[in-house]
């Protein structure tokens, strides 16, 4: 079956574009998780197709010969989606990419393969905004990106998700069809969207080969910071921000002292005294964006911060966000391990708890509990990211329950709070999750429409069943 | 000096790798400006910790019988340096190119590497002392005694003129501006007799111990001279006789730029205008191993009536030429060549000449410029060309 598998997809994209080369199956198969791939689930081969027919030839020939496909753009995923977990093929996306930037219908169009940050440089240069900001940006794809519906860390009651602003989609079914889903004006279908399957599908129900986005007008910014001397207080600022209707910033991170006092000394700043919390206010223009930030930070003033203050100073600003940005690398560097991490969602009214036990994330856990943790994250969006640090010398075994005990407490607090993550997709290593969190009924329902699209279970199998 | 060789031993590159690999979490950001990843058909296997994960993995799971894929991987890197950069800012400061090198240290311990084609280049630096298969005794006879010769003279700078420099009838013109420029600055300087290339070649590829016996030879003879700067031409020079030799505390090296620049400052050399809109091409021995991108900008700068425009990559986010690492013996498949897609950034500014700072840069992006037929739209010169050409 394998000769005639290679034999057939070499004749669909040609010789140069399929790989046997182990070196290639291993590289494609290999995710951010810390610990190393198990030989018996490398993939048979990578191809990387040029076109959607090509595609869609694939996928033909891979049902009719039974065998997996697993869909990957950078591999950046944090939920296990993009590791295969069974010999198949790997499509990479990534040469398509390519776009297309229509001004005068007020949209772009943009190929999976292409990454974020190709694209937003290329709007930017048009006085526009990719409503997209992972912190993988200078490679995540756009496909992974739409079949993840991830706001990363802009806030969703700014900015909304990626699916606001996509207005159609082309799509190779598993089965091989290509549909085509939306509109090409600028307002989006009320009733049946074939789009909704897609965008946060967690690439099950369909390849995404073409993206178009309404183009969205750059604005002005205006920057804040507020100092705590603890967590709690800060974490009623963000919820006294929501209750007194200040305007949603477009970001807003948060640093516990610790994490905090790391990123300030990297960027040669004084560290400050405690936890603190930035954030992005946006207007038509600069007295908007300030008045804006104004209301957020008037919010903060009420639960006793040191210090709230605009930042007008904008090297200030550069280093602070950047450190912030990058703080899982200065923190890698500065402990030396790899790295497991959580993503914990809290409901407004019991963030201050939610953020108690996000401190105290590892309690009780047997292997995670040896760690520290580095506590950061997204909080105008109540997102927290408890942060850990694999050392070198744990066996596999060792690494290998980090990441299960984390996804496992991660699962703890967010059904307990009643919420999900909102980042990274529902499945592979969270599938545990939504069954406790949505019910056996809720799970089937994907089960079944997983059947619909794809009868043969041939694309990313193995993500909705959680065996990633 | 005595050659270390438990650091080159299988088992110390094989522990080099696995704890310098650890901290690699597949983040895969270095793919985001590596210059092969542009430039071939975009395999994972085609960008920095594709190539890091391959040689982990070769050893891991004993895949040194893929000769051919593991030469191709390990060799198709342009040490650019870009990836540990890109790590070092964005993800968990893995020195990548480290990797790198070490791995191709392990496939020359086992006999797999360098490529069939880089062979040759590696047996010349054994026998003739420069890779270009050229008589050793010929490396200046361009030079028809116009200087004073080291170690029979002593002096205070030498000019260390590199390989390149010397066979290539081409690039012989930067060594020659450079010369021009040193006599007009009254500079008492010295070429040594017994050059022999850096070891640079050696070193990328993976060959230490032929580094260390070229290292040798002209430690011996800067040592010899007496004299208290070697001044180079080639970024790859000047790298390894700053990272790689270990020179007395009162030896110091600059690249060529660095020291024009000190000319200038000086007021020994004293420009007349020149009317040119120019663009500069910042070699990554330069700027990415070492930091240097100022000195060649303000020789630039200091020419009246010249106009200096940026490409899109530089300093130290450059986008490399594509000749580094050893790939000027070895002929990679490319979707469209580095060099081409660095031209391309050169032509949109509209500056009428690419200016270069580094032999294999200029052969590069000159084969490109003729490749491409754009003699017209853009001439390719060295700082040194340019400086001598108005001092």
């Amino acid at each position: 079956m394998e000769e005639k598998l290679i034999t057939r997809l070499a004749e669909i994209v040609g010789d140069e574009y399929i790989s046997l080369s182990p070196f290639e199956r291993i590289k494609s198969a290999l995710d951010p998780f810390p610990y190393d791939l198990s030989p018996e689930v490398l993939p048979f081969c990578t191809v990387l197709p040029g076109s959607k027919e090509e595609i869609s030839e694939i996928m033909k020939l891979a049902n009719e010969l039974k065998v997996p496909v697993f869909v990957r753009g950078s591999g950046t995923v944090l939920t296990g989606a993009s590791r295969p977990h069974e010999p198949g093929i790997v499509l990479l996306t990534r040469r398509l990419n390519r776009f297309w930037i229509l001004e005068d219908h007020g949209y772009f169009e943009a190929e999976p393969g292409l990454r974020c940050a190709e694209m937003a440089d290329e709007l930017q240069k048009r006085g526009c905004f990719l409503p997209m900001w992972p912190g993988s940006k200078v490679v995540a794809s756009l496909g992974g990106l739409v079949n993840n519906n991830t706001s990363a860390h802009t806030i969703d009651a700014c900015a909304g998700k990626p699916g606001d602003y996509i207005l159609g989609l082309e799509v190779v079914l598993p089965t091989g069809e290509i549909i085509e889903t939306g509109t090409k004006g600028l307002r989006r279908i009320a009733g049946m969207d074939l789009s909704k399957f897609f965008i946060g599908g967690d690439g099950l129900l369909g390849i995404v080969t073409k993206i178009r986005m309404r183009l969205v007008p750059l604005f002005k910014v205006a920057y804040g910071i507020a100092v705590f001397d603890r967590l709690e207080p800060l974490a009623k600022g963000v919820q006294r921000m929501y209750l007194e209707k200040a305007p949603p910033p477009l970001f807003m991170e948060f640093m516990a002292k610790d994490v905090a006092e790391i990123a300030y000394r990297v960027k040669e700043m004084e560290p400050p005294p405690g936890p603190i919390v930035f954030f992005v206010g946006i207007g038509g223009d600069e007295e908007e964006a300030r008045k804006k930030m104004e209301r957020v930070m008037d919010a903060f003033r009420k639960e006793g911060p040191i210090e709230a203050r605009q930042i007008t100073d904008l090297e200030e600003w550069a280093k602070l966000w950047s450190a912030r940005e990058v703080i899982a690398s200065y923190l890698m560097d500065a402990t030396g391990g790899k790295i497991v991490v959580a993503e914990v969602v809290s409901n407004l009214p019991q963030l201050a708890q939610c953020m108690r036990e996000a401190e105290d994330f590892s309690q009780g856990l047997s292997v995670l509990s040896e760690l520290h943790n580095y506590l950061f994250g997204h909080i105008g969006a109540l997102t927290m990211h408890p942060t850990f640090f694999v050392p070198p010398e744990w066996p596999e075994d060792k690494r290998r329950q980090a990441v299960k005990e984390c996804f496992q407490r991660e699962a703890e607090l967010n059904v307990k709070y009643g919420t999900c993550g909102g980042e990274w997709g529902q499945f592979g290593k969270r599938t545990p999750f939504f069954i406790k969190r949505y019910g056996e009924t809720a799970y089937n329902l994907v089960r079944q429409i997983k059947r619909v699209f794809d009868p043969n279970n041939i694309l990313n199998p193995g993500i909705l069943e959680g065996k990633r | 000096m005595p050659v270390d060789e438990a650091k080159y031993s299988e088992e110390a590159l094989v522990k080099s790798v696995e704890n310098n690999i650890f901290k690699c979490w597949n983040c895969n950001f270095c793919y985001s400006t590596c210059p092969i990843n542009q430039s071939m058909i975009p395999y994972m296997v085609h960008g920095p910790s594709g190539i890091t994960q391959s040689i982990y993995y070769a050893i891991k799971w004993d895949l040194f019988s893929k000769r051919e894929e593991l030469t191709h991987i390990l060799y198709s890197c342009t040490t650019c340096n870009s990836c540990t950069i890109t790590c070092k800012e964005m993800s968990a400061g893995v020195e990548v190119l480290k990797i790198i090198e070490e791995g191709r240290k392990l496939l020359v311990d086992k006999m797999i590497g360098p490529a069939p084609s880089q062979r040759g280049a590696l047996k010349s630096l054994q026998s003739n002392g420069n890779p270009y298969a050229q008589p050793g005794e010929d490396r200046f006879k361009w030079l028809k005694g116009e200087v004073k010769w080291v170690p029979e003279e002593q002096v205070d700078f030498i000019l260390f003129v590199g390989c390149t420099p010397s066979y290539d009838a081409t690039i012989n013109k930067m060594a020659k501006a450079i010369i021009s420029i040193f006599k007009k600055a009254g500079i008492d300087f010295g070429i040594m007799r017994g050059e022999v290339c850096c070891g640079s070649p050696a070193l990328r590829m993976g060959d230490p111990f032929l580094f260390e016996d070229l290292k040798g030879k002209n430690t011996e003879n800067i040592l010899m001279s007496g004299a208290k700067k070697v001044i180079t031409i080639s970024p790859h020079c000047y790298n390894t006789l700053v990272h790689d030799y270990e020179l007395p505390d009162g030896v110091e090296v600059l690249h060529y730029t660095q020291f024009l620049e000190d000319l200038l400052r000086r007021g020994l050399i004293k420009p007349k205008p020149k009317e040119a809109k120019v663009t500069y091409h910042d070699p990554c021995y330069l700027t990415k191993h070492n930091d240097v991108w100022e000195a060649p900008r303000q020789v630039l700068t200091a020419i009246p009536g010249l106009e200096l425009v940026e490409m899109p990559h530089s300093k130290k986010y450059s986008l490399c030429c594509g000749g580094g690492g050893g790939r000027m013996w070895l002929e990679v498949e490319e979707k469209e060549k580095i060099e081409r897609i660095r031209l391309h950034e050169a032509l949109e500014t509209g500056a009428g000449v690419l200016v270069v700072a580094c032999p294999w840069c200029y052969t590069m992006l000159n084969n490109a410029i003729l490749d491409m037929g754009k003699e017209d739209k853009i001439t390719i010169m060295d700082v040194a060309q340019i400086l001598d050409s108005v001092a």
